[in-house]
């Protein structure tokens, strides 16, 4: 069977990955899909074990190199504790008031939510962006260590949208799925607000069953979208676009009455999203 | 009262039979000055730490051995501070690990580091963590060459040929190439929509909600 030509773009990451793989450092063109399936088969030889000799010689290196462990800090308590009573006073707000008061959608997003019209990707994801800008700055702040690790996983899930967007420019679905998948299965930091939590990873799941339907996986689909709505009903644009995703799924297997039920709530939710982002266009 | 660790028992033994006891008595003994006590803490989880959290974070030997001489470092400085709140060591080094992990991909423009994650590759046939599980492990490997077997069938046969010399059999680019009887820069190109195509297909296989 003969290969058919390489692109330009293809056939720099095919020479990037193969200096990477002979250890010659990364390249601009390296293609990170690529190069981590390679490791992952390199990986499935032996597991990833530790050489016993290579073992030795980095614990060596760590008794030669550590500085003396700190001894035990109950004593830094003393001090601490009325930093730690001031700063649990500031973050009492973060924690127990409401969830982040996010951007509306605009009508124009709904309508084309309602209808599945063209450019609802676009939409959706200026939208996206607003609301995760929305939590970002909420959760940046030094009250971050009272949300431990919020920012970092509205970064985390920001950044899977950026991969999964530039995956299926390049119709590379596995790659997007595999983007959103790994921040979706993580649950949001103990400290976040859960409505704002289920806000992102509902966005998540959407997007995952959006595309395996695309990839005719309905099956798959049903269970992301199952996976997202499970994390409550905000009747906001999220848990709309998660229930037109499983009643699309659902209609591509033939479950026409579940199928309706779903659309049904979706309906609701954008019939009262467009009337909100209509009477504020109007003021 | 005996200790849990005494110096010339078998620390593997100790650390199964006992292992709150076994570590508490390790970090005792460290923070007392002992660093062979160190040493055993670093055995017994040194290889887990290497296989199950940063290689799969990091895709790349020896920046996984950097990573893994980092946490253990940052470890033993900071083992004072230890918390244990009934959870042991292992999920603190795991914490250690994958913050050293996140730093390398951070600064891998600056260092030119060819780091790739696979973690969520191995998503699939991930079984919840625990570095004594050592006979469990050996099995999850079995699994995990079994599984890619049954992708890897599902290859066109010269993907698979390439995946196999590559990485199964470790050839050079150059040998690959001769036994694909194509040249080195066709070789390349062939690896790479092998690789895709495995991707693709592995996730389709497993890569489920």
């Amino acid at each position: 069977m003969s290969e058919r030509e390489p692109t330009g773009i293809e056939a720099r990451e095919a020479e990037a990955l193969a200096r990477a793989l002979d250890g010659k450092g990364a390249g601009p063109s390296l293609p990170e899909d690529g190069l981590a399936t390679a490791a992952f088969l390199r990986f499935s030889r032996d597991g990833g074990t530790l050489a016993p000799d290579r073992s030795r010689e980095i614990l060596a290196g760590v008794l030669a190199n550590a500085r003396e462990p700190s001894g035990r800090r109950a004593s830094w308590w003393r001090w601490l504790l009325p930093a730690i009573a001031a700063a649990a006073l500031l973050c009492v707000p973060i924690v127990t008031s409401g969830p982040t008061s996010l951007p509306s959608p605009r009508a124009s997003l709904v309508r084309a939510q309602a209808k599945r019209a063209p450019g609802l990707e676009a939409d959706l994801r200026a939208y996206r962006s607003e609301v995760l800008s929305a939590l970002s700055r909420r959760y940046l702040s030094i009250l971050t260590g009272c949300a431990a690790g919020a920012e970092e996983w509205l970064d985390a899930a920001a950044e899977a949208h950026r991969r999964a967007d530039h995956a299926l420019a390049r119709r590379d679905r596995a790659a997007a799925r595999e983007a959103l998948a790994r921040v979706a299965r993580v649950p949001a930091p103990g400290g976040m607000n859960a409505e704002d939590a289920r806000v992102v990873r509902q966005d998540l799941f959407a997007r995952l069953a959006e595309i395996d339907l695309a990839g005719a996986r309905p099956q798959v689909a049903i269970r992301w979208a199952s996976r997202g709505l499970a994390l409550g009903d905000g009747g906001d644009v999220f848990t709309a676009a998660l229930r037109v995703a499983r009643g699309r799924a659902r209609e591509a297997l033939g479950e026409d009455l579940a199928a309706v039920e779903d659309y049904h709530r979706a309906l609701v939710i954008d019939d009262a999203l467009l009337r909100r982002a209509l009477e504020e266009e109007d003021r | 009262m005996a200790s849990a660790f005494s110096p010339g028992r078998d620390g593997l033994e100790a650390r199964v039979e006992n292992p709150d006891g076994w570590e508490r008595a390790c970090i005792g003994r460290v923070l007392a000055g002992d660093r062979a006590a160190f040493a055993r803490i670093y055995e017994a989880f040194a290889g887990a730490i290497f296989s199950r959290v940063l290689l799969p974070r990091l895709g790349d030997r020896r920046a996984a051995e950097d990573a893994l001489s980092e946490t253990f470092r940052s470890a033993l400085e900071h083992l004072g501070g230890f918390d244990d709140r009934g959870a042991g060591l292992w999920p603190w080094l795991c914490r250690i690990a994958v913050n050293k992990a996140n730093d390398m991909h951070r600064v891998r423009a600056r260092t030119g580091r060819a780091l790739a994650s696979f973690e969520s590759l191995l998503a699939p046939l991930a079984a919840p963590p625990d570095p004594r599980a050592e006979v469990e492990r050996k099995g999850e490997i079995g699994r995990l060459r079994d599984a890619i077997a049954r992708v890897l069938v599902n290859l066109s046969p010269r993907y698979r040929r390439a995946i196999e010399l590559r990485f199964l059999e470790e050839k050079p680019r150059e040998a690959c190439a001769d036994a694909l009887g194509v040249a080195i820069g066709n070789f390349d190109v062939i690896l790479l929509r092998a690789l895709r195509a495995f991707r693709a297909e592995w996730t389709a296989a497993g890569e489920t909600p």
